[in-house]
């Protein structure tokens, strides 16, 4: 492939943000054109479920980076616009408004998007992704008194820690034995139950939401066991999903999100992908990934931008997240989708804790709740350990 | 209002830089450091140090801060 001389990037979150301020700063002087279905320039997501669900929302300081930075920059922005197709064969991607952009380089970070099980899809009910979703909400939680949660996960947390903060009553209903259980385990799972309890969440536990019905104003939520919940809002953190309808039909490899290798490429010539959408080949744990967290998309954003021009470092972070709930940090470093052994250390102040997973005596994992230090501390023995192996 | 950044803590997420625009930049470790400590409101600098993913930014308020 020959140096390329217009990279067009699909998407508008972090990724796509340092993918293409990361293309100029290593010197790229061609054509960037970045592709965005929101309306607004690229922000920082983790505060949709934080401080914009406040009243007087940092609106303004959550853009990452101002419109000036884009033009001194000379990235072209098409907000509001929504990639529909992609022919590879002839480098050209259609978009929403009747614009077909050739390309030499075609960067996806077309993120992802939340999902609602279809026996819950109701009008009127709340899901939680962007910057929009956020203002729909922040106006319900005005004068909402009761409100059920759907799902204990990250969004699910924090929106209960935002809406408990304002004095509604809030009902947790988590599928699972414990919130958070799918990624921490059950035990560490409980420590988190425990915190919205003692900041007046009602969590259900082993609770399936089976429906959401609209009575007036009001959501009845039919749960599997035969109870009900009432409430005058509901929001639904059920999860996300690769935001990738749109490749259908072409020859990228989508499988439970775009496949690339170690250096961001799919297996189409001059394809490559990034952040929430991608599922690539990690080297440090040597298989292929996909993870929902800003750092890592951020990290891949920029890393997708040196790989665009040639570069072919392999993309190996170790995977970190963070969640504040009830004014507490809850940190995650490591990758651990198994381990045989969990221990949990109480830790000052109350409520905090550092739980440590290890799989075969191996640290795999850190888990703690209001303990920087600890997660400092996990992430430089966690660095320090050798890398699995290479691709295949 | 004092800041300061522990640079044992800090991943380089920058988080900070655009909350509190102008006030925190990365050095070439893509490390925060201070810059100018008054570019953004307190408020703003609040923001960013409760919003710092693996809480490195700690604020000390003056008596007169807003």
């Amino acid at each position: 492939m020959g140096a390329p001389e217009r990279i067009v990037v699909v998407g508008g979150g972090v990724a796509a943000e340092r993918c293409v301020h990361g293309l100029r700063e290593r010197g790229f002087e061609g054509a960037v054109v970045m592709v965005t279905r929101e309306d607004e320039l690229p922000y920082d997501r983790t505060l949709v479920s934080k401080d914009l669900l406040k009243d007087q929302p940092p609106v303004a300081e959550a853009i990452l980076q101002p419109a000036e930075a884009y033009a001194d920059r000379e990235i072209e922005v098409r907000a509001g616009t929504t990639a529909t197709s992609l022919d590879v064969a002839a480098r050209r991607l259609s978009l929403s408004n009747g614009e077909v952009l050739g390309y030499d380089r075609l960067v996806i970070c077309s993120g992802g998007e939340p999902v609602v099980p279809r026996a819950l899809a109701c009008s009127g009910i709340h899901v939680l992704r962007e910057m929009r979703d956020a203002e729909l909400l922040r106006a319900t939680l005005d004068g909402c008194a009761r409100m059920a949660i759907v799902g204990g996960g990250f969004i699910g947390g924090e929106v209960a820690s935002a809406a408990a903060a304002r004095g509604i009553e809030v009902t947790m209903i988590e599928a699972l034995e414990q919130p958070l259980a799918r990624v921490v385990g059950p035990e560490a799972g409980a420590r988190v139950a425990e915190l919205h309890r003692r900041n007046g969440v009602r969590v259900l536990t082993d609770a399936l939401a089976g429906a959401i019905r609209r009575d007036g104003a009001a959501f009845e939520i039919a749960l599997a066991d035969g109870r009900s919940v009432r409430a005058d809002a509901v929001l639904v953190g059920a999860g996300m999903r690769p935001a990738t309808d749109w490749l259908e039909g072409s020859p990228i490899r989508v499988d439970g999100g775009i496949v690339t290798d170690a250096a961001c490429c799919t297996e189409v010539a001059g394809v490559l992908a990034a952040g929430d959408c991608a599922r690539w080949w990690n080297p440090r744990y040597g298989e292929l990934m996909r993870v929902e967290h800003w750092d890592t998309a951020r990290r891949h954003g920029s890393a997708v931008a040196a790989a665009a021009l040639g570069d072919e470092t392999p993309f190996a972070p170790l995977p970190f997240f963070w969640s504040d709930q009830h004014g507490i940090k809850l940190q995650w470093v490591g990758y651990a989708p198994a381990w045989d052994e969990i221990e949990i250390e109480d830790a000052d102040p109350e409520p905090g804790f550092v739980a440590r997973y290890r799989r075969e005596g191996r640290l795999v994992a850190v888990f703690a709740a209001g303990q920087p230090r600890a997660i400092g501390a996990a992430r430089r023995e966690l660095q320090s350990t050798p890398m699995e192996v290479s691709q295949p | 209002m004092k800041i300061e950044v522990d640079e044992d803590l800090c991943i380089g997420s920058a988080n900070c830089v655009h909350l509190a625009k102008g006030v925190f930049e990365l050095d070439d470790d893509e490390i925060a450091r201070v810059a100018d400590p008054g570019a953004a409101s307190p408020e703003d600098i609040r923001l960013a140090a409760r919003s710092c993913p693996t809480a490195a930014i700690t604020v000390e308020e003056d008596d007169d801060d807003a």
